[in-house]
């Protein structure tokens, strides 16, 4: 029996069905008999929504959704593309009942999850049609082991508990996840996390399989697995939806585009590998990365190409350097010449570097990180046993240079980067500016270096967009005036299209437009070495590109001295003049 | 009868092989209420020895027949040991409602040391009590902590004590973000200080960061929660119902009716 089941690679969910027999499970299938049709039309889309109009605020503006239609033919992977901001997560969020049951009001439209109408289906009934995974692998768990989250999910699902062993063991066995089950979450990586989720998804037999950006957090390797999953999926007859921003990611495995515009609504269909360079100018004016292309492409409409124009770029490059002749083919060639001749901004010479978490341990997590202790070559005590997350790094960075770090999730990037914030334990020394890091006061630390964070919501001091701004120049740029700084916030927020959300508060914006007003509050103080964590992921291409684009120009004008860390390759060859690998706790040079 | 057996050694194996020794296999439900009974029954009494007693009986109980590690053991009883000492000579200087201090004030100059003693040797007892009766507190609080798995005690608590099954795993969802919200707070603080703003150690701005977040949190788990198909309706099937067994009841009158005893024994 048992052996059976195991080779049994998806129980066809009919079969499925007949195999429970007489339990509580067959009374939850026979409950949402009462609202459905039993067997449906092989053609009956697996989501069919019309007209929806949903916004947050029953007083507000702006419809977030407005008039949007969608079908979803069953049995594909379908991916959806938009803007950032353009009402996609919140799409699927209406579309699997989560809104606006959870907040929000949802003025017009009706939602068919398999021909069954969505208000009528309870919540278990409606995550046997609709599963949902979302973007954060952290925030999805009720329980502490996966398979506890698993039994949790077979619970709510009111399946027999004998059965419920046997399930779940099949379901590790098909995602290769045995040897997980009973390790604590915590000790997983994202990957592992989002895979385990799809797990729970299958052990739950939801039809259609919702996918919110499931790849924001983790490596291209690991997405490439997932990506090798939903495909097996699929061809069992599962319908998986995707909401993502790269189609270079979905190209080879996706069954059709759809790409969305402001409201929600659909402006082009029935997008596949085959005729998508039909689509090439739909994509650019959208500002969704284009497979191959991957942000390089610049519309001649698109106004973010103007913050730093090619006579412009002469401009600089005059100032800086006369003698050289003005060609804007040459700009990043002569400003490698550039880079050569000026002064190193930092220099870094660790012998072993600890990950965050050991100084945080060692010195109590509340307590101030000040003065003596801060960075000034800190030992980890004797009785420690943890091993250095990177060893031996010697690496200088010009002023005016823009460096990216490569590498796995895990393999310390983010540690690199707090390391020069004085955040992480080393031994060997860190000069900033030919000063060692433990000398430098942690004011003045600051003022010299900016960080913008993976999650950028955490970095906002104030309650609305634009007091940010001017909180940040009044703390950076005393000397100007009130009127002045609120007119230079203006012009900052309208550089980077954000000028329309300035009453909002930073915590309503989306993810991209978040990062990009951190971007702006932190480069605000006039910092002359910024440290950016991740900072294109969640944003389209349109939005990363005018803020890399941005940063850039402030590089070569202003020598700002730029380290990124990054998973997208092409993010990395475009706007960095140096790549280095981290991997095996290691940096080399690409 | 293998499937049985085989269920059982899952269930050790979730528990992380561990919590199903003697003190883990009471059914939590059962291990509260007679924690709570005892609390109870100490709070009126002043007997130094069964405070210790009792101490001893919960560190006995832990270090031997549970899973909980010394150092946690040591971890609760450091604190649990100052404040032990404060009661202790607070006891000593007040106890009989008026202060040795106001006594030694009477005999000015000569007799302090005197004063002091004779005052102290009329309250050691009550302060020895009091502040023994802290330790004893201490020790049962840890001998419920370390000894109950939590998933155990929620899921215990839904089938003998009627809490409804929302609240219950909204509690083990909330439990299980604490440790992130920990790094959540050195991680907003340190990016309030790149953007040159003034924190202390516990600074509005950044709890209120961190409260923003939490809410964004609990929304989104609470949206995945639903989204695996959990509500309070009936059809809810459960892996493993805790049940109240014969050895929980003798657990429960053992630990109460040897207190009551020697309580009874004290008094007359």
């Amino acid at each position: 029996m048992y052996q059976e089941n195991a080779e049994l690679r998806l129980p066809d969910i009919e079969e499925d069905r007949m195999m429970d027999g007489e339990n509580v499970h067959k009374a939850f299938f026979s409950g949402a008999d009462s609202s459905c049709p039993s067997a449906p039309a092989p053609e009956t889309p697996a989501i069919k929504a019309k007209d929806l109009t949903y916004r947050y605020y029953e007083q507000g503006k702006r419809n977030i959704l407005d008039h949007a239609d969608i079908v979803i033919d069953a049995g594909k992977i379908t991916v959806l593309m938009g803007s950032s901001g353009c009402g996609k997560s919140t799409l699927g969020l209406v579309l699997g009942g989560l809104l606006p049951e959870n907040g929000g009001l949802l003025e017009s439209g009706s939602i068919e999850l398999f021909g069954c109408s969505l208000s009528e289906l309870s919540s278990r009934e409606r995550a046997g049609l609709l599963g949902m995974m979302f973007q954060n692998p952290d925030l999805q768990y009720c329980m502490d082991t996966l398979r506890r989250e698993m039994i949790f999910c077979l619970e709510n699902m009111g399946c027999d508990p004998e059965d419920m062993d046997r399930k779940i063991d099949e379901a590790a066995m098909h995602f290769h996840m045995e040897g997980l089950l009973d390790r604590k979450l915590r000790t997983l990586s994202g990957g592992e996390k989002q895979k385990g989720i799809l797990a729970c998804l299958y052990l739950m037999e939801s039809r259609c399989i919702f996918l919110d950006e499931p790849f924001a957090n983790i490596d291209p390797e690991a997405s490439e697995e997932i990506l090798e999953s939903l495909e097996n999926l699929r061809d069992q007859g599962r319908t998986i939806v995707a909401i993502d921003h790269r189609a270079d990611l979905w190209a080879d495995h996706a069954d059709e585009i759809k790409v969305l515009g402001e409201g929600g609504r659909v402006l082009a269909e029935g997008i596949n590998r085959d005729n998508i360079e039909d689509f090439r100018k739909l994509f650019q004016r959208e500002g969704i990365f284009f497979p191959g292309e991957a942000g390089a492409a610049c519309g001649s409409e698109d106004r973010a190409c103007s913050i730093f124009s090619a006579s412009e770029a002469k401009d600089i490059r005059r100032v800086c350097d006369p003698t050289l002749s003005a060609s804007p083919a040459e700009v990043r060639d002569s400003h490698v010449l550039l880079v050569s001749f000026r002064q190193k901004a930092l220099e870094v010479n660790i012998k072993k570097l600890y990950d965050r978490g050991e100084k945080l341990r060692k010195r109590g997590l509340l307590q101030k990180l000040s003065g003596k202790g801060r960075g000034s070559g800190v030992l980890p005590g004797k009785s420690s046993r943890s091993k250095p997350i990177l060893c031996d790094i010697r690496l200088s960075f010009e002023k005016g240079s823009m460096t990216a770090l490569l590498g796995p999730s895990g393999s310390g990037k983010t540690s690199f980067l707090l390391s020069l914030l004085g955040q992480c334990a080393y031994e060997g020394e860190i000069l900033i500016h030919g000063r060692e890091l433990g000398t430098i006061r942690e004011n003045e630390l600051y003022s010299d270096i900016g960080m913008v964070f993976q999650n950028p919501a955490d970095q906002f001091i104030t309650q609305k967009v634009g007091a940010e701004m001017e909180k940040s120049l009044e703390i950076w740029r005393p000397e100007l005036s009130e009127e002045e700084r609120s007119k230079e916030a203006d012009r900052l927020l309208s550089d980077y299209s954000l000028e329309r959300f300035r009453n909002y508060s930073p915590f309503m914006l989306s993810q991209g437009q978040q990062r990009r007003l951190a971007v702006l509050a932190v480069l605000a103080g006039g910092q002359s070495i910024l440290l950016l964590d991740e900072p294109t992921y969640g944003q389209d291409s349109r939005s990363s590109r005018a803020m890399m684009e941005h940063i850039s120009k402030k590089a070569e004008s202003e020598g700002l001295t730029v380290i990124f860390t990054t998973h997208d390759g092409y993010v990395a060859k475009r706007w960095a003049q140096r790549r280095l690998i981290v991997r095996d706790g290691r940096i080399s040079e690409e | 009868m293998v499937k049985i057996q085989d269920k059982e050694c899952r269930k050790k194996k979730m528990a992380g092989g561990g919590l199903h020794s003697a003190a883990g296999s009471i059914n939590p439900s059962v291990k509260a209420l007679t924690v709570l009974v005892t609390v109870l029954l100490l709070a009126f009494q002043y007997d130094t020895v069964l405070n210790l007693f009792v101490l001893a009986a919960c560190l006995i109980a832990l270090l031997f027949f549970s899973e909980a590690r010394l150092i946690s053991v040591v971890r609760i009883m450091i604190p649990a040991s100052i404040a032990a000492a404060g009661m202790f000579f607070m006891g000593l200087y007040f106890l009989r409602g008026g202060s040795v201090m106001q006594e030694m004030g009477a005999q000015e100059g000569t007799a302090i040391s005197y004063a002091v003693q004779t005052a102290a040797v009329r309250n050691l007892d009550g302060a020895l009590a009091l502040s023994s009766r802290i330790l004893a507190y201490a020790g049962l609080g840890s001998f419920f902590v370390l000894s109950t798995d939590p998933e155990e005690f929620v899921s215990s608590l839904i089938h003998q004590c009627r809490l409804p099954a929302k609240f219950g795993y909204g509690i083990l969802a909330a439990l299980h973000l604490v440790p992130g919200m920990q790094k959540e707070y050195a991680d907003i603080r340190l990016a309030f200080r790149t953007r040159g703003a003034k924190t202390g150690k516990l600074s509005s701005g950044v709890i209120f960061a961190m409260l923003v977040n939490c809410i964004r949190w609990s929304d989104n788990v609470a949206m995945a929660m639903e989204s695996r198909g959990f509500s309070d309706g009936e059809g809810r099937t459960y892996y493993d119902i805790p049940r109240v067994r014969i050895r929980d009841i003798m657990f429960f009158i053992l630990c109460t009716g040897s207190i009551s005893l020697a309580i009874f024994k004290i008094s007359f």
